[in-house]
């Protein structure tokens, strides 16, 4: 009886978890998120150079405040919430870091990135995550 | 290249160094009278073994991991590669040559077989390998499915330790005695029911989050990786756990041991689960409905309901598959295994009891000092934590309690048990060191108040707690006591029952022991005792000795202070031992034993 409760849960949740897979979006071009994503994508490449475009000139980060920060193989992240007013924009994002061991030890953190349009293109302002501290080092 | 060479052919002299001492000490004739050192050389020959395995594994899956990651960007460093060739070169000849002499000994003497030293490195070998080999095939196949990094050195590992768990499974089968390595499979048992709950667990959180619509907005970056990384460690440590529970420790003896680890790590640690687990997701979700949430958000506030509910719900299943197992033993009688349960059960219903009605006192000492406290957000949310702990306790405590109280009621056996009585006994010991604890403090903050000139409301207020764990300790010993004074009130008024057996060591000659039994009506053997002169005590002190005793089965010795009966029982043996005295003479009801 008990296996056979355990059985359903299993399936159930397979199941569930199978048709619910959320693959990562494509987000419509030129819009606050889809310069956060391709900003994200880019610092999880590695690629700093591509990372820093996506930054407004008046950012205090270069790319070798990108090629020093630290970030984890294992991530997601989610969109929260996009809130555009005008020229400016602010986007709200979940990140839930950490591994699915046997014991998962997994981390989640909201952050916001504020953006400002330039040049009819959105970029990021100040120093967004996973950077905190640009020049400060330097 | 030549300092290689010169390296291997020192570790060759060491390795062979070894085995010709442990081939020498196997060789040689243990004198007799000196077991000792034949333990101390089991164990220092086994203890080797488990490291040289050790190092030896980690050597191996190094190099093999160094050899698979080579031109990726995740080579291994020259400082781990130095460390696996040494580990490599140095451990892995030694363990063949351990490996060896062990296998002659065992040959050649099949008591090293039964040996516990022998017994203990399997048992440690084995789990040592299982729980790193589950770990890095766990690593491995998530990898594979590409839910996370596939790690190439999590590949080597997975191999190396692998087999080496393998090696030693097949070791195990081997033991002709499987009595000894019920521990390991009890251990094994453990391993595998805990990060196998801990997989479906996760697996359950992942969907009810689905469920609730609770998963988050749209995926920028990254797969729900973790919730299916759960179900590989629900599938793989499941295999574990039928391999150890289902085709091992539950076909094994049902002694204590086993017997521990179904009522503490699987009935009780399932219900303390299930019940924390419950009272939270209560909690939470009064809070919500009639309290003072912290945030009217409702996606953070219940962020962790999930996770919640699936503790709740694999802490139950643990329970309820456990509880089952239990049943299957099937006593007619109520055995001390079962009071056990109940009592530690109930202990655990009890102590929510406590945590909720402490807190209740607490409130209500602040609603008196200060009204305005009454209505407020955060003295709704106080309450509504207590109440649910009442809630979720009481029936507990009340279920397993009252079934010991039935018990009681109906016979003397469970006035008796050592399990009632302590479980008595330790509530009272914990109460007054509770009450004791918190007289202390609440005397010392009070007085430390008043000297600061504080109001009386304030003062009171400052020894709430105290006041609280005071009176929940005071309730909870009055009852006990009151309980504890009960049983033994029904204890007194147990009738003696008359001797039936009674055995007089070195105290009557067979004339003396024949009219005992006569007088008694019972069985009675005498038994001379080598160590003292033979003695015929006189048949009247004999008799009155044994009534003083009252119990139905008595020895009867003489010591310093005249005669001692002592109360016994001749049933508490198992199967085996009751077999091994049946050769003792056959008693003589009411007729002389062997003369003295």
């Amino acid at each position: 009886m008990l296996a056979v409760a355990v059985a359903v849960i299993a399936v159930a949740a397979l199941v569930t978890l199978v048709l619910t897979w959320r693959h990562p979006v494509h987000v419509t071009p030129g819009t606050p998120e889809a310069a956060v994503q391709k900003y994200i994508d880019a610092v999880l490449d590695h690629d700093s150079e591509a990372a820093v475009r996506m930054l407004a000139p008046d950012s205090p980060c270069d790319v070798e405040d990108v090629d020093r920060a630290y970030v984890g193989d294992d991530l997601q992240v989610s969109l929260r919430d996009v809130v555009v007013l005008a020229t400016t924009a602010r986007v709200e994002v979940v990140i839930t870091s950490g591994s699915g061991g046997l014991i998962p030890d997994q981390s989640t953190e909201r952050q916001t990135f504020r953006l400002v349009r330039n040049g009819g293109q959105w970029r990021i302002t100040g120093a967004p995550w996973p950077l905190f501290e640009c020049g400060d080092l330097k | 290249m030549i300092g290689g060479v010169v390296l291997l052919l020192v570790v060759a002299a060491i390795a062979g160094g070894i085995v010709a001492v442990v081939r020498r000490a196997s060789h040689a004739e243990h004198p007799a009278g000196s077991p000792e050192g034949h333990v101390v050389r089991q164990l220092f020959q086994y203890l080797l073994l488990l490291v040289l395995l050790i190092v030896s594994a980690v050597g191996a899956a190094g190099l093999l991991g160094a050899l698979l990651t080579r031109g990726t960007t995740f080579a291994a460093s020259d400082t781990a590669i130095a460390r696996s060739v040494a580990f490599t070169l140095v451990g892995l000849p030694l363990l063949f040559g351990l490996g060896w002499m062990t296998r002659r000994l065992h040959a050649q003497d099949p008591a090293e077989g039964r040996s516990i030293p022998w017994v203990a490195y399997l048992s440690f070998a084995s789990l040592i390998s299982l729980t790193v080999a589950l770990n890095a095939l766990q690593a491995t196949v998530a990898g594979v499915l590409g839910l996370r990094r596939l790690d190439r050195m999590d590949v080597a590992s997975a191999l190396v330790w692998c087999g080496a768990w393998a090696l030693h499974w097949w070791l195990c089968r081997r033991q002709a005695d499987q009595g000894p390595l019920q521990p390991l499979q009890l251990a094994g048992s453990l391993l595998g029911l805990t990060f196998g709950l801990v997989g479906l667990g996760t697996v359950l959180s992942g969907t009810l989050e689905r469920w609730f619509g609770l998963a988050g907005g749209s995926v920028l970056v990254g797969h729900d990786d973790v919730t299916l990384s759960g179900a590989v460690t629900f599938v793989l440590a499941g295999a574990v756990w039928v391999r150890y529970w289902l085709f091992a420790a539950l076909r094994s003896t049902r002694g204590v041991l086993w017997h521990l680890y179904v009522l503490l790590l699987g009935v009780a640690a399932g219900l303390i689960v299930t019940l924390t687990a419950a009272s939270i997701a209560a909690a939470r979700l009064l809070v919500w409905l009639v309290g003072d949430p912290w945030t009217s958000d409702a996606h953070r506030y219940f962020g962790p309901m999930p996770a919640t509910l699936a503790a709740a719900t694999v802490g139950l299943l643990t329970l309820a598959y456990h509880q089952a197992v239990l049943r299957s033993v099937g006593h007619e009688e109520r055995t001390e295994i079962e009071r056990l349960r109940d009592y530690l059960l109930s202990a655990v219903g009890l102590g929510a009891v406590c945590a909720g009605s402490t807190i209740i006192v607490v409130a209500l000492v602040e609603a008196a000092v200060d009204p305005s406290l009454v209505g407020g957000g955060d003295a709704t949310n106080i309450l509504i934590v207590a109440i649910t702990l009442l809630v979720v306790g009481g029936p507990v405590w009340q279920l397993f309690w009252r079934r010991g109280q039935r018990a009681a009621a109906a016979g003397p056996e469970e006035l008796g048990s050592l399990t009632r009585r302590l479980y008595l006994f330790l509530l009272l010991g914990l109460t007054s060191v509770a009450t004791v604890g918190a007289l202390l403090a609440g005397a010392w903050v009070l007085v430390d108040r008043i000297l600061q000139d504080q109001s009386t409301a304030a003062s009171i207020r400052s020894i709430r707690y105290p006041i609280g764990i005071l009176a929940t300790a005071a309730a909870v010993a009055a009852y006990h006591w009151a309980v504890y004074g009960a049983d033994r009130g029904r204890r007194a008024k147990v009738p003696h029952r008359p001797p039936s057996f009674v055995l007089l060591l070195g105290v009557a000659d067979a004339a003396t022991a024949l009219a005992v039994g006569r007088r008694l009506g019972a069985t009675v053997w005498a038994w001379t005792r080598y160590d003292v002169p033979p003695e015929a005590w006189p048949e009247d002190q004999l008799v009155a000795a044994v009534q003083a005793c009252g119990a139905p089965e008595t020895v009867v010795l003489a010591d310093t202070g005249g005669l001692h009966a002592v109360p016994v029982s001749r049933h508490a043996w198992n199967a085996s031992e009751i077999h091994a005295v049946s050769t003792t003479p056959s008693p003589v009801s009411g007729a002389a034993p062997p003369a003295m």
